[in-house]
């Protein structure tokens, strides 16, 4: 019985059958063998959604799209721009802090790598740097985002796991500027034995001015993060507020917002949303199916079996979502395989906070895997470059992050020390 | 096809028009009642001191809904995450297949949530939420009437005739 649903997951997915439907016709087809009550179909699909944590996930992919359809997106690259533009390979470096300022507004992988993508392409173009070159590094650096909160996948791993969302985004934090500062140092490194350009160095002025000009966006990560550490809203809370935030910058203050544009991003992120929640739907139908059959019980044991500890664990669990990851995109993945690995985590010792941020730092690798990476398919579409063309430059950075990641699961203290700190 | 199924196509494609229509104006609707409620929820807190009664459950009854309706419009813009990478391999004639295929698995598990989310619907008639006192079988409407516009969209766009 658990081989025919798993085999019948398996063969929908490769036969493009959406992820969702995959989930939830392979758990119908157990629920009609074992001749279960249809009514459990759609009840457990409910309760996956109902959840008044769950709700931050529209709230802040609406916030993320108002945040640039505001002209936000160009601001940060501006600031970037003036702040790191004239170190050795400038622009990369540029891609790279723009994407850890923009990440902090939006909250999706896909929509940082369309929106970065968007504006640094043509600017790494026009300055010398290949199509492939440039989409490498737009990948890694959105690759790297997904650790700056807020992001949907640390949300629904906070709701479906039961752990603090709080906590869980300020222990990114560590995390990010760790990878981001690899990727730096690595695209300095390469710029000096390559020769790429650097672009001028801004006058002060011209930095003041472009930090003004950012202040207000970026302060509204220290809104949600402060807001939620401090006790004035829940997450959800926040993410509403964000909304609000967004509103008012890009409307009244910048007047970039028009109503029709709103009303275009509302219904958007209603989509966006009703494909993310759907999932998560589905993935709890599947998991209350294999719950019956014992499943996740056979299988913790069999892994627990494997031996190797806390640290050995923690590699099999980045093993296992590199590749779920790519070809299911990162929030199918987290919902599908946290009720089964989170229990054994906590089993062995590890800290949920800590195997939070292993999992989502490795999910934010796996989307820009080639050749199917999703996310990696995104930036290709935008920077007009075949995958298998990127592949090669994006290959070392890739493997940095992995490493750094690996570095993040042996040693806990690199992320738990700022969550213990702020006295999560 | 003789002139009875064209005038059947035709009419069927006309109603999914009106009914995307009423669906994306529900979605978008439904989000800014969403972020409205949970916002007046934090304002409520500090500016009256009085915690906001109801608000919690019309936000996360609205998100359901919200999600399912948002699920179904995504079915009409073929825009569910999918791994297609083995199919955009297959030989033309072979891809028509699967992808057909694909999308008759989605055509009969929506059929499958229209069934079995009536008889939840019908199950739970009698059940009242805690705060507004209405009936829960409204939330769980969402699940066949999300499951009747895939179907709907799915046959109007003639499941993978499309791309």
């Amino acid at each position: 019985m658990g081989g025919l649903l798993v085999g019948a997951f398996g063969a929908f997915v490769l036969a493009a059958v959406p992820i969702g439907f995959a989930l939830a016709a392979a758990a119908a087809i157990a629920i009609i063998v074992a001749d279960l009550p249809l009514v459990l179909i759609p009840q457990q699909i409910v309760a996956g959604m109902d959840s008044f944590p769950m709700l931050a996930v529209p709230l802040f992919i609406l916030a993320g799209f108002i945040m640039d359809v505001g002209g936000i997106s160009r601001r940060l690259v501006s600031l970037a721009r003036a702040l790191v533009g004239h170190l050795p390979g400038g622009l990369g470096q540029v891609v790279v802090l723009a994407e850890m300022f923009f990440s902090g507004v939006s909250g999706s992988t896909s929509a940082d790598a369309a929106a970065i993508g968007g504006i640094m392409a043509p600017q790494l173009k026009a300055n010398g740097y290949g199509r492939a070159r440039a989409t490498a590094i737009v990948s890694a650096a959105c690759g790297m985002g997904v650790l700056i909160p807020p992001a949907i996948v640390m949300v629904v791993y906070g709701v479906v796991g039961n752990v603090s969302i709080g906590a869980l985004f300020v222990a990114s934090i560590p995390a990010a500027l760790l990878i981001a500062a690899g990727l730096m140092t690595q695209i300095g490194w390469q710029a000096r034995r390559q020769g790429w350009p650097a672009v001028e160095r801004a006058s002060f002025a011209e930095l003041r001015r472009r930090a003004l000009d950012a202040v207000l966006p970026l302060f509204m990560i220290v809104v949600i993060l402060g807001g939620i550490r401090f006790g004035l809203f829940t997450p959800t809370e926040a993410a509403a507020v964000a909304v609000a935030y967004a509103l008012v910058l890009a409307g009244p203050l910048y007047r970039s917002l028009t109503w029709a544009d709103l009303w275009q991003k509302a219904i958007q992120a209603a989509v966006v949303s009703g494909m993310v929640l759907f999932v998560v739907g589905a993935a709890r139908l599947l998991g209350w199916v294999l719950a019956v059959m014992r499943a996740p019980q056979a299988l913790a044991a069999s892994l627990l079996e494997l031996g190797g500890g806390p640290v050995g664990f923690l590699l099999l669990t980045i093993l296992i979502f590199l590749p779920l990851g790519a070809m299911l995109e990162g929030v199918p993945a987290v919902v599908l395989l946290t009720p089964i690995l989170l229990p054994l985590a906590a089993q062995l010792g590890v800290d949920p906070v800590h195997f939070g941020v292993v999992i989502v730092a490795t999910q934010g690798i796996s989307v820009f895997l080639p050749p199917v990476g999703v996310s990696l398919l995104v930036a290709c579409s935008v920077g007009g470059v075949e995958p298998a063309a990127v592949a090669r430059p994006l290959w070392p950075y890739l493997a940095l992050m992995l490493g750094l990641t690996a570095v993040i699961a042996f040693l806990p203290q690199t992320v738990l020390f700022l969550p213990r700190l702020l006295g999560y | 096809m003789g002139q009875g199924g064209d005038g059947v196509k035709q009419r069927l494609e006309g109603l999914n028009r009106v009914l995307v229509a009423v669906e994306t104006g529900a979605a978008g609707g439904l989000v800014a009642v969403v972020a409205g409620v949970v916002l007046l929820q934090v304002l409520m807190r500090y500016l009256v001191a009085q915690p906001n009664p109801w608000s919690e459950e019309v936000s996360r009854f609205c998100f359901i809904w919200m999600s399912f309706l948002g699920a179904s419009l995504a079915v009409e813009r073929r825009a569910h995450f999918r791994f297609d990478e083995t199919m955009r391999r297959l030989p033309p004639r072979w891809r028509r297949r699967v992808e057909g295929a694909a999308w008759t698995v989605v055509l009969l598990f929506a059929g499958l949530l229209i069934v079995s989310g009536a008889l939840l619907t019908a199950l739970t008639m009698g059940e009242r939420s805690p705060a507004l006192d209405l009936p829960v079988a409204l939330v769980y409407a969402a699940a066949p009437v999300s499951g009747g516009l895939m179907v709907i969209h799915l046959l109007a766009g003639g499941a993978g005739e499309r791309r």
